[in-house]
C-alpha cells in the first residue's frame, strides 16, 4: 500500500496518540513511549524529505482528503496544503516535538500516568500539524482549537494541583477571547470573499483593498477591520500584550510541555497565521501598524518583567513572550520571512533553554526558585553547557561576516528590516527592540549566574541529590543545540533572499 | 523564501542599505547586557538588592508584572462574578424560579390541599355531592331547553 508522505507526516502523530491514549494498562508505559517516539521521529524525518521536495525543489503539494460540508454557498474540504511556509513549520513542529517526546521518557519516568502524557503530547502535535497544513480558514480553526484543547489538557496534567487547574482554565478562557476575534474575522472573510479557501481569497484581496462599510455613521475599511479581528486571535494564541496573562501561568504543566507548547510550537501559531494570511494583511495598512506596535510593546514589556522574576521557568516564559513580540513587529513591517526565520531559530534555542531548565529542576529535586540555586555548574556540566549555548543564541551573539549563533542572524534581520521600513512605526520598533535586546542579554546571564555560579543556597538534603540528568534527557538536547548554533548561519541567505 | 509583501513594502531588501552602525547595534547592546549581569551577580552581588530598593515603586511595578493580573481580576473576573451572582440569586432564584417552577409547585400543592380537605371518607358526604351534581345538571338542561 502506498501512503503519500504528506498524509503520513500529519497522521503518524495522531496514530501514536490513539494507541498510547486508548492502549491504557494493557499496552503499558514502555510501549506507549516507544510507539509515540517512533511515530514522531518518523514524522520528523518525513518533514525533512518534504522540505527537500517543497522548499528546495519548488513543488507545492495539494492533497484533498475528504469533503467536509456544504452549507449554502460555503463549501469546505479537509485538505493538506504544503508550500514553503508549511514545510518550514513541519520541520520546526516535528523536529522539536520528537526531541521533546524522547526527553519526556526520562523526565516523566517517575510519573504514574506516562501513557496519558505521551498521548497528549502526540495529540497536540497532530493538531498543530492540522493547523499548519490547512488550505482554508476553517480547518485552520479546527487545528487552532485543537492545540488549545491539548494545551489545556497538558497544563492540567497534574490535575490534583489546584494551581494547575486554575492555570489551565485561565489559558483556555484567555484563548477564547482571542478565538472570538478570530471567528469574527473568519465570518468577515466569508462575507467579502465568499469563500474560506486561501487560493480563492488571496488573489481577490487586491481588488477588495478599498472596500469599506458604514457602522455607527462612520466608514470603516473592511479588510483592515477583518485583519484586526484575525490579529486578535493571533494575540491570544501568541501571548501578545493584553492577552498574554495565561502564558506565564501555563508553566504549571510539566517542563517538556512548556518547552513544546509554550516556547517552540503552539505560541508560534499566531505568527504563522499572520504570515499565512500576509496577502490579506498587505492590503490592510492599519492592521500592519497595530501589529507592529503591539509586537514592539510586548517585546519590551515582557523583557522588562523577565529582569525581575526569580522562578527559572517564568524568566524563560517572559523571554518567549518578548521574542514573540520581535516576530510580530517583523510581520508588521512586512518582513514576513524574517519573522518566520526568527520563529525557526527561536524554536531551537528556546526548546533547548526550556529543556535545560527542566534538567536543572530535575537536578534540584523540583526546586524552581533561582534564589535557592547557585554553584551548580560543576555538578551538572552538560546542562550548564546547553544553557550557555541557548543563551548565546537567544542574546544573538556573533561577529558579522564570520559566524554567529542562531539568534544573531534572525534578530538582526528583524531589527534591520524594522529600521529600513518606510513607515513611522518601524524605527520605533527598532528602538524598543534594541532596548529589549539589552534586557534579553541581561536576564539570560542573570539566569545562568544565579543558577550555576556563586555559593549554593540550597539545603544540604537537596544538594546531596544534585545529579546530572540521564542520557535519555541529554541526548535530545544535542540536535537542538546544533540548531541553536548553526541554524541561523546555515539558513540566513535563504531567508534573507528577496 | 517566497513570502514577500507588496513591492512598496520590502524592508528586507531595504535592510541591505542601512548604515553600518545600525547593523552593529543589536550586538552592541547585547554585550553590555552580559557585562552588567556579571557585574550585578558575580562582582557586586549586593547591587541587585540595592538597585531594587533604590528603584522602589518602579521595581515593584515590574516585579508584579505591571499588575495585569490584578487589574484583570478587578475589571473582568470580579465584575463577572458579581453579575453572575446577581443573575443567579436575584434573577434566577428570586424571579424565574419563584414565579416559574416553584410557583407552579406551590400552587398545585395549595390546590391539592384544598381538594384533600374535601375527602372526608363519610358516605353521606359523597352521596350529598352526587345529589348536588344531579341537581346542577338538571337545572342546567332545564335552562338550556
Amino acid at each position: 500500500m502506498h501512503i503519500p508522505l504528506e498524509i503520513a507526516v500529519v497522521f503518524l502523530p495522531l496514530m501514536g496518540a490513539f494507541f498510547a491514549g486508548f492502549g491504557g494498562k494493557r499496552l503499558g508505559d514502555r510501549s506507549a513511549q516507544i510507539i509515540t517516539c517512533t511515530c514522531l521521529c518518523a514524522a520528523a524525518v518525513i518533514s525533512i524529505l518534504l522540505f527537500q521536495r517543497v522548499a528546495l525543489d519548488g513543488e507545492v503539494i495539494d492533497h484533498t482528503l475528504l469533503h467536509w460540508f456544504d452549507s449554502g454557498t460555503l463549501s469546505v474540504d479537509w485538505a493538506l496544503h504544503i508550500d514553503t511556509l508549511t514545510a518550514i513549520m513541519l520541520i520546526v513542529v516535528n523536529g522539536v516535538s520528537s526531541m521533546v517526546h524522547i526527553y519526556s521518557v526520562g523526565y516523566m519516568s517517575h510519573d504514574k500516568s506516562i501513557p496519558r502524557f505521551m498521548a497528549y503530547l502526540s495529540l497536540f502535535t497532530f493538531f498543530m500539524l492540522m493547523l499548519i497544513t490547512s488550505a482554508n480558514l476553517l480547518q485552520m480553526f479546527f487545528g487552532w482549537e485543537g492545540v488549545g484543547l491539548a494545551s489545556y489538557l497538558l497544563i492540567n496534567f497534574w490535575y490534583e494541583k489546584v494551581s494547575a487547574n486554575n492555570a489551565s482554565i485561565k489559558a483556555f478562557l484567555v484563548n477564547r477571547v482571542g478565538d472570538f476575534g478570530f471567528l469574527l474575522g473568519i465570518f468577515g472573510c466569508f462575507l467579502i470573499f465568499g469563500s474560506l479557501e486561501f487560493k480563492v481569497m488571496f488573489p481577490a484581496a487586491a481588488g477588495l483593498a478599498s472596500l469599506s462599510f458604514v457602522f455607527l455613521g462612520h466608514t470603516w475599511p473592511a479588510l483592515t477591520t477583518i485583519c484586526l479581528l484575525l490579529f486578535i486571535g493571533a494575540m491570544g494564541k501568541s501571548a501578545q500584550l493584553g492577552l498574554h496573562t495565561w502564558l506565564p501561568d501555563a508553566m504549571e504543566g510539566p517542563t517538556p510541555v512548556s518547552a513544546l507548547i509554550h516556547a517552540a510550537t503552539m505560541v508560534t501559531a499566531g505568527v504563522f497565521m499572520v504570515a499565512r494570511l500576509s496577502p490579506l494583511f498587505e492590503y490592510a495598512p492599519g492592521a500592519l501598524m497595530v501589529v507592529t506596535i503591539v509586537g514592539a510593546l510586548t517585546c519590551i514589556t515582557a523583557a522588562s518583567i523577565g529582569l525581575t522574576q526569580f522562578d527559572i521557568k517564568r524568566v524563560i516564559a517572559y523571554s518567549t513572550m518578548s521574542q514573540l513580540g520581535y516576530m510580530f513587529f517583523a510581520l508588521g513591517v512586512s518582513a514576513y520571512s524574517a519573522a518566520i526565520f526568527h520563529l525557526m531559530t527561536h524554536a531551537f534555542f528556546k526548546a533547548l533553554l526550556f529543556l535545560g531548565a527542566g534538567s536543572v529542576i530535575h537536578a534540584m529535586s523540583g526546586e524552581q526558585d533561582m534564589r535557592k540555586m547557585g554553584g551548580l555548574w560543576k555538578k551538572i556540566p552538560f546542562t550548564y553547557a546547553y544553557m550557555w549555548i541557548g543563551s548565546l543564541a537567544l542574546a544573538g551573539i556573533g561577529i558579522d561576516g564570520i559566524f554567529g549563533m542562531a539568534g544573531f542572524y534572525s534578530k538582526d534581520l528583524i531589527l534591520e528590516s524594522a529600521i529600513a521600513s518606510n513607515t513611522w512605526y518601524g524605527p520605533v520598533a527598532y528602538i524598543l527592540g534594541l532596548v529589549a535586546a539589552f534586557m534579553t542579554a541581561f536576564y539570560s546571564w542573570r539566569l545562568i549566574l544565579m543558577t550555576f555560579h556563586g555559593a549554593s543556597k540550597a539545603d544540604h538534603h537537596v544538594q546531596d541529590h544534585v545529579h546530572e540528568s540521564p542520557f535519555i534527557m541529554l541526548l535530545p538536547l544535542v540536535p537542538l543545540a546544533l540548531g541553536a548554533i548553526f541554524a541561523g548561519w546555515y539558513a540566513f541567505d535563504w531567508f534573507a533572499r528577496t | 523564501m517566497p513570502l514577500i509583501g507588496l513591492p512598496e513594502h520590502d524592508p528586507m531588501n531595504a535592510a541591505h542599505t542601512i548604515p553600518e552602525w545600525q547593523k552593529w547595534m543589536p550586538l552592541a547592546v547585547a554585550l553590555p547586557g552580559i557585562f552588567f549581569a556579571y557585574l550585578f551577580y558575580i562582582w557586586r552581588p549586593t547591587w541587585p538588592k540595592a538597585t531594587a530598593d533604590a528603584l522602589g515603586r518602579l521595581y515593584r511595578l515590574v516585579y508584579h508584572k505591571y499588575y495585569f493580573d490584578e487589574i484583570y481580576d478587578r475589571v473582568f473576573v470580579r465584575t463577572a462574578r458579581t453579575l453572575g451572582k446577581f443573575l443567579w440569586c436575584s434573577g434566577d432564584d428570586g424571579f424565574i424560579d419563584r414565579f416559574g417552577p416553584d410557583g407552579f409547585a406551590a400552587l398545585s400543592e395549595w390546590v391539592a390541599q384544598r381538594f384533600g380537605a374535601l375527602e372526608t371518607g363519610y358516605v353521606y358526604h359523597y352521596a350529598f355531592a352526587m345529589v348536588i351534581g344531579v341537581a346542577v345538571f338538571v337545572t342546567w338542561f332545564w335552562i338550556k331547553s
